[in-house]
């Protein structure tokens, strides 16, 4: 009963939040687009058709690029790309961090300074300098940027646990079950995890956007996501030439947007989801 | 008794939020006479200090709104119609105001020096130099032991009873006719308490400052305050001398805070308590505002909220004393 | 205060020394010897001559001793000799320090200088236009990639306009002069700095209203100080407090936005070099390109931390 009451608050506070709304309409939207277009129109982003380089046409919404691939099919698989990284690799990170944020916080000690000690090294060296240099070891591929991504996100996630570890290890409930002989792992998966569910998804949703750019920018570098595949980054680093970007914005234009659009709902629809789980919480 | 300095007359004070618009405050009129305390008692939430900032204009200008009907008269000039850059004149300078947590209401990253030059250079145009030295005369006045060194420190380096003197100091420094002291001794131990109390009557005594003493602790109203008014959401439902108002109050609500001192001479099984909460701004009674927490209610103070009535001298917003309407207490 | 340094510099120490063990680590997995990448090209090599070069390099030396003997070299300016090119990193890197710095810097100042009153007139004006206005902006530069503003940025300015150049330090031919380095910086600086002045803007503006709301910033109204003093002599200083912590936390993440930027605009610096010796798995240059980079971020983080003792009283006299 209390739960499902807390769960309507929550959605009644986030109904109100337009732009959060307007944001997850059109992740909803975007998700349909991506995963029906391609039956719908009979899309084939790697198949190599006469007339490379080619303008705009019927056949060819986007024209095709210098191999001669269709761009609007590699547009629709580009976000797929984009999608699938973003989720995978914060997926990842979670893996990675809610653990050890759990084990810093419930032990303390010298693991919780070992952890937390490795989280700052994290966060404040570049983590686009610690994955070119991954990229560099692994060699570049969908599957490198996809890992490689996810493990550079672990500290937001153990830092955000360990906050809430240290938060709720001192509540009487806690208490009680320590001192009524119950395990540690039971607590920390009991008591510790469900108080944390709110901050977690919240920063899931901030990760989610972030590994998207991230993939981008790895992608645009070229030490990303390799050609045929498609990705939003690497159609933005085939036409970084100045002669492209002049002659045929068809080639950038699009995906660039994308890339704007899908990370600013998904930083919407977040701020909305904070502002709706936690209404005390602010920025 | 003498010309009032600060007179008040039908103060009401509401609030935008997201609910609605809410009256914090409404019909509340008192004088305060020069070198006299008034005291304004109340639980918190009762509308103590939104009187007092709305009088001095300090409450945001989005969000609160001061009835147009509302005077405040300082020496017989209009207040509630003055622009923003004339209200700068008068506060700190005519009419001071001293806060409940020293601590939060001293500027964290500022010297104490700088922050007690402030009021000499802005209301009586001094240099620097000059603002310090009669800074510096301030905190001596208040009792601040080596107040050279005091004043190149910052607040957290000083204790909580000496905070509260630099308040007292930066507030009296251009010799105010009114002092505003919201809750002065709150924040503080008992003994410092006693202190700062013993510092405020003995200022007074030398300046003849009016005071304006808002507070929920009787103990301080008793030692410091001639006059007194009891305030309940937003209203106030009983005014009289001290002397009259601990030896006979009349209002239920001042009935149950004056039964709420503990005493020694009296040995009680039980703390007296008011059962209850104030009620919020959203969820006032329709009557009388007290009359859910009030033994004596009757079924007129569920209908209407009685009005300030004249009873001997004093004034009390309850039936029980209207003429008429309900038997004598 | 001096407490708090010591404490501050030893931790910036341990963080330097993390970075170098996980680096190393990490390019150690590398595939392939040293020694091949080196000697890749030279015919008739037997088995004998990469194990006495190995033996040479200290490479059948176990790895904890390897990286010790790097770390001497490092602490002693010594990078070692890259394999693309042949010379010394330490040489390389001394080339592309300097328009690294010059575009991160530059970035950095500006978009704090055009941040802070932004953000105080958008506090001050609550869910006015220009708040929304900025809001917009921020959430905007947030969502942006910086290679696709770059590259809009040179179609208008660049291609459309033609009024700004659109890669290098210098134009080809004509000399190095001030003025022709400025106008080449203006399209990637203003790249790098956009999401920040979003960032910050928001920032300042959350925290000033917070300030804003501050007990001492009434009592400073109390004592009858007019709007403007409150705000620039009261809660100006504390609402930097915060911002100062962002711009922390944002170090890192300006670097990674300089080696995409500087590769839009084939900018010589440290990000490009960061590009090309990946592409050669030039190993030696990697590690210092990385090493550096980390030395810088502890040195801003130190900075940052001085701030916070210059800003905040408390901090530095507990």
């Amino acid at each position: 009963m209390k739960r499902s009451s807390y769960f309507r608050d929550v959605a009644g506070r986030f109904k109100t939040h337009k732009l959060a709304m307007a944001g997850m309409c059109i992740l909803l939207l975007e998700l349909l687009l991506l995963v029906f277009l391609p039956v719908v129109m009979d899309l084939e982003p790697y198949e190599i058709y006469s007339g490379f380089g080619a303008s705009p046409s019927r056949e060819h919404i986007l024209g095709t690029d210098n191999t001669g691939r269709d761009l609007f099919a590699r547009l629709i698989y580009g976000g797929r790309t984009s999608l699938y990284v973003g989720v995978v690799s914060t997926l990842i990170s979670f893996a990675i961090g809610v653990p050890l944020g759990m084990l810093a916080g419930y032990y303390r000690g010298p693991v919780e300074a070992v952890i937390m000690r490795l989280a700052d090294v994290f966060m404040s060296f570049p983590s686009m300098v610690f994955i070119l240099v991954l990229v560099s070891v692994l060699g570049p591929s969908l599957s490198t940027a996809t890992i490689v991504i996810g493990i550079m996100g672990w500290p937001g996630f153990a830092r955000q646990l360990y906050g809430s570890v240290l938060s709720v290890r001192e509540k009487e409930y806690v208490e009680a079950a320590k001192a009524v002989g119950t395990k540690n792992l039971p607590i920390m998966i009991r008591y510790i995890l469900p108080n944390s569910f709110a901050p977690i998804l919240i920063a899931f949703t901030f990760g989610v956007a972030s590994a998207i750019l991230q993939e981008s920018g790895l992608s645009f570098l070229g030490m990303g996501v390799q050609v045929p595949k498609a990705s939003w980054g690497n159609m933005l680093y085939a036409a970084q030439s100045v002669s492209v970007i002049a002659t045929r914005p068809w080639m950038w234009v699009p995906p660039g947007i994308c890339l704007l659009v899908t990370v600013l709902s998904i930083n919407l629809f977040g701020d909305g989801l904070r502002d709706a789980l936690d209404p005390k919480m602010k920025l | 008794m003498a010309e009032p300095i600060l007179e008040v007359t039908n103060l009401k004070t509401g609030f935008y939020s997201k609910q609605g618009f809410y009256n914090a405050i409404e019909d509340v009129s008192f004088s305060v006479y020069p070198g006299k305390t008034l005291g304004i008692v109340g639980e918190s939430g009762c509308g103590k200090s939104v009187t007092c900032m709305s009088m001095l204009k300090l409450l945001p200008e989005k969000s609160a709104v001061v009835d147009s009907a509302s005077s405040v008269k300082m020496r017989g000039q209009e207040l509630t119609t003055k622009s923003r850059k004339e209200m700068c004149k008068i506060r700190g300078n005519e009419i001071a105001m001293i806060f409940q947590d020293s601590m939060t209401s001293l500027n964290p990253v500022m010297t104490i020096g700088r922050q007690m030059e402030e009021p000499f250079m802005v209301h009586q145009g001094m240099s620097r130099r000059q603002a310090r030295e009669k800074a510096i005369e301030m905190l001596k006045k208040v009792g601040i032991p080596s107040p050279e060194i005091k004043m190149r420190q910052f607040p957290h380096q000083l204790s909580g009873g000496q905070r509260q003197r630099v308040m007292i100091a930066m507030a009296l420094s251009c010799s105010p006719e009114v002092l505003i002291a919201d809750e002065p001794t709150t924040a503080l131990d008992v003994t410092i308490q006693a202190q700062i109390v013993r510092l405020m009557k003995q200022l007074q005594e030398t300046s003849g400052t009016a005071i304006i003493l808002i507070t929920h602790d009787m103990g301080i109203v008793a030692e410091m305050a001639d006059e007194i008014m009891v305030m309940y959401a937003g209203n106030v439902v009983e005014k009289a001398s001290k002397e009259e108002l601990f030896r006979n109050p009349l209002h239920p609500y001042t009935k149950g805070l004056l039964a709420s001192i503990p005493s020694l001479s009296k040995e009680v099984e039980k703390l007296h308590t008011i059962e209850g909460v104030v009620p919020g701004l959203q969820d006032m009674p329709e009557g009388c505002r007290f009359c859910d927490r009030c033994k004596s209610a009757m079924p007129v103070c569920r209908t209407k909220n009685p009005d300030l009535c004249d009873r001997d001298g004093r004034k009390v917003r309850c039936f029980l004393y209207e003429e008429g309407k309900g038997a004598d207490a | 205060m001096g407490k708090y340094i010591i404490k501050r510099l030893l931790i910036a120490a341990v963080t330097f020394f993390g970075i170098t063990v996980l680096v190393y680590i990490l390019a150690s997995l590398a595939p392939g010897s040293p020694v091949e990448m080196i000697l890749a090209g030279t015919s008739n090599l037997t088995q004998e001559d990469v194990a006495r070069m190995e033996a040479q390099m200290g490479l059948d030396q176990p790895i904890y001793v390897q990286y010790i003997i790097w770390l001497k070299n490092v602490l002693h300016g010594n990078l070692g000799v890259s394999y693309r090119t042949m010379r010394p990193v330490t040489e390389m890197l001394a080339e592309r320090i300097g328009p690294t710095l010059m575009l991160t810097v530059t970035a950095l100042i500006l978009a704090i200088v055009i941040a802070v009153p932004l953000g105080i007139v958008a506090a001050y004006r609550p869910y006015s236009p220009w708040d929304y206005a900025s809001s917009v902006f921020s959430f905007i530069g947030a969502a942006m990639p910086n290679f696709f503003a770059a590259m809009i940025l040179v179609y208008f300015f660049s291609i459309k306009l033609g009024i700004l150049p659109a890669s290098g330090m210098y134009d080809t031919g004509t000399g190095e002069s001030l003025p022709v380095l400025l106008r080449h910086m203006i399209l990637p600086v203003i790249t790098l700095m956009l999401q920040y002045v979003g960032i910050y803007t928001r920032h300042m503006r959350s925290s000033m209203l917070e300030v804003l709301g501050d007990d001492y910033v009434r009592t400073a109204r109390a004592k009858g100080l007019r709007e403007r003093a409150v705000i620039f002599l009261h809660a100006f200083r504390n609402a930097l407090i915060p911002l100062v912590t962002q711009v922390g936390l944002s170090f890192s993440a300006l670097i990674g936005g300089a080696i995409i930027t500087e590769q839009v605009f084939s900018w010589p610096g440290m990000g490009t070099l960061m590009v090309q010796s990946i592409n050669y798995r030039d190993y030696p240059t990697i590690m210092g390109i990385t090493v550096l980079i980390a030395g810088f971020v502890l040195i801003g983080n130190i900075v940052i931390d001085l701030l916070y003792g210059v800003l905040d009283p408390r901090v530095s006299r507990k």
